[in-house]
């Protein structure tokens, strides 16, 4: 059987929705497939921490399958390459790492959740890069916090059998941090379909899974839930930060207090989140309870 | 009046579900005993909801709102921890308040053991 060439696009986090959604309509048709495929990064100049969680949730979901899945090095710009080396991505397709991070957060990968390590690698790869000013303990707990209400939600509801992948970048010159969480499980907007609690559009049922006690879970078998994305939200509010979140066909990005929503024209089977906080400790971290 | 420290019992990160539904159990068994339970958070750095939710939301399934306000009490925690205490308390009321006819629907449309959102 020949091998599909799957040819990436750029992906750069600050250009909005196009491009991710350029990416995931490449990766998309392939992602459940039991073909061969070889990506091409030809046209794949720039490539932003979202791209490379997908592209690590990609390579791992397809492991499972029975098709390979390599990268054609020759096409990989030297810089680009050397990028897949500090997240830690290359050495999912046979490629070694490269000797040191810089200002990438590696690749996090779990298939069952292990808090200690969740919080160890905040303190060792988010928190300790040299060239990032320091972060302070309310900072860094709120950013635990988020990161393990995260994957908890991927491993109590996502039935992502890649389990939870995490990745980021450091963005030292304006103090700012990118953590991108993703899971090739059934996507949020489907499980909340499945449940009988979808809203009016999938944009709109996004909306619904980041409020306030908004839970497919019911009293009868508890506990109560529906607070980890109800909290990161308010968490990236406070911090001025960004959150935006992939999954299935719908997108939101709350930014600077205006929420962009939109369908898809590609159904991601997934979910992809990533948060952008500003390295700062001139806020409180209190959450409303009333 | 039972204590419990909960940072000797679960360390300075409680977070897991598992850790709550076991500190779930001692509150409970000083309930039942018709003790008051002080909660010392006191050492505990981070704290997820779902570690709250099971250990503190899901009295509010057995006991009464009055009775809990009234009888379970916490301190040690920093501002932002109270706040998601606070807010795991509020939440468990309504969760629990669910109207009859509103439970069986949400029970009838979620089927299986569907859930989103912790």
């Amino acid at each position: 059987m020949t091998a599909a060439r799957v040819a990436l696009p750029k992906v750069n986090t600050w250009s909005g929705l196009s491009q991710i959604q350029t990416f995931l309509s490449s990766l998309v048709p392939h992602w459940e497939g039991v073909d061969d495929v070889i990506l091409d990064f030809t046209p794949c100049t720039f490539l932003s921490a979202e791209g490379a969680a997908l592209l690590a949730a990609f390579k791992l979901n397809r492991d499972l399958l029975w098709g390979t899945t390599d990268i054609d090095w020759a096409t990989v710009s030297a810089d680009v390459a050397r990028q897949l080396g500090r997240w830690e991505v290359s050495p999912l397709f046979g490629r070694a790492k490269h000797p040191w991070a810089d200002t990438a957060i590696p690749l996090l990968h779990q298939t069952n959740i292990d808090h200690q390590r969740l919080v160890g690698y905040i303190c060792s790869q988010v928190c300790a890069a040299g060239n990032m000013p320091a972060m302070s303990e309310a900072l860094t707990t709120e950013v635990q916090r988020a990161l393990i209400e995260l994957f908890q939600n991927i491993f109590l509801h996502a039935s992502s059998p890649t389990g939870g992948i995490a990745v980021g970048q450091l963005y030292p010159q304006v103090k700012e941090v990118q953590i991108c969480v993703c899971d090739a499980g059934v996507g949020m907007i489907r499980k909340i379909r499945e449940a009988g609690l979808a809203q009016a559009s999938s944009p709109a049922t996004l909306e619904w899974a980041l409020g306030v006690g908004n839970t497919t879970r019911r009293p009868e078998n508890g506990p109560p839930g529906g607070l980890g994305l109800y909290l990161l939200r308010e968490f990236v509010k406070i911090n001025g930060g960004s959150l935006r979140v992939v999954a299935n066909d719908g997108y939101l990005c709350q930014q600077a207090g205006e929420v962009v929503r939109q369908t898809l024209p590609v159904d991601f089977p997934g979910t992809l989140i990533q948060i952008k906080l500003n390295i700062r400790d001139d806020v409180v971290y209190k959450f409303a309870s009333e | 009046m039972t204590e419990i420290r909960v940072a000797s019992l679960f360390g300075p990160v409680c977070v897991s579900s598992e850790d709550g539904v076991a500190l779930n159990v001692a509150i409970r068994q000083s309930l039942d005993r018709g003790e008051p339970v002080a909660l010392d958070f006191t050492g505990v750095k981070t704290l997820a909801s779902v570690f709250l939710n099971a250990a503190v939301g899901s009295l509010y399934a057995s006991y009464d709102h009055g009775l809990l306000e009234d009888r379970v009490r916490w301190s040690g925690l920093s501002a932002a921890n109270d706040s998601v205490m606070r807010l795991v308390r509020r939440n468990a009321v309504t969760f629990y308040a669910a109207p009859k006819p509103e439970r069986d629907a949400l029970a009838s449309a979620a089927g299986g053991e569907a859930a989103a959102g912790n």
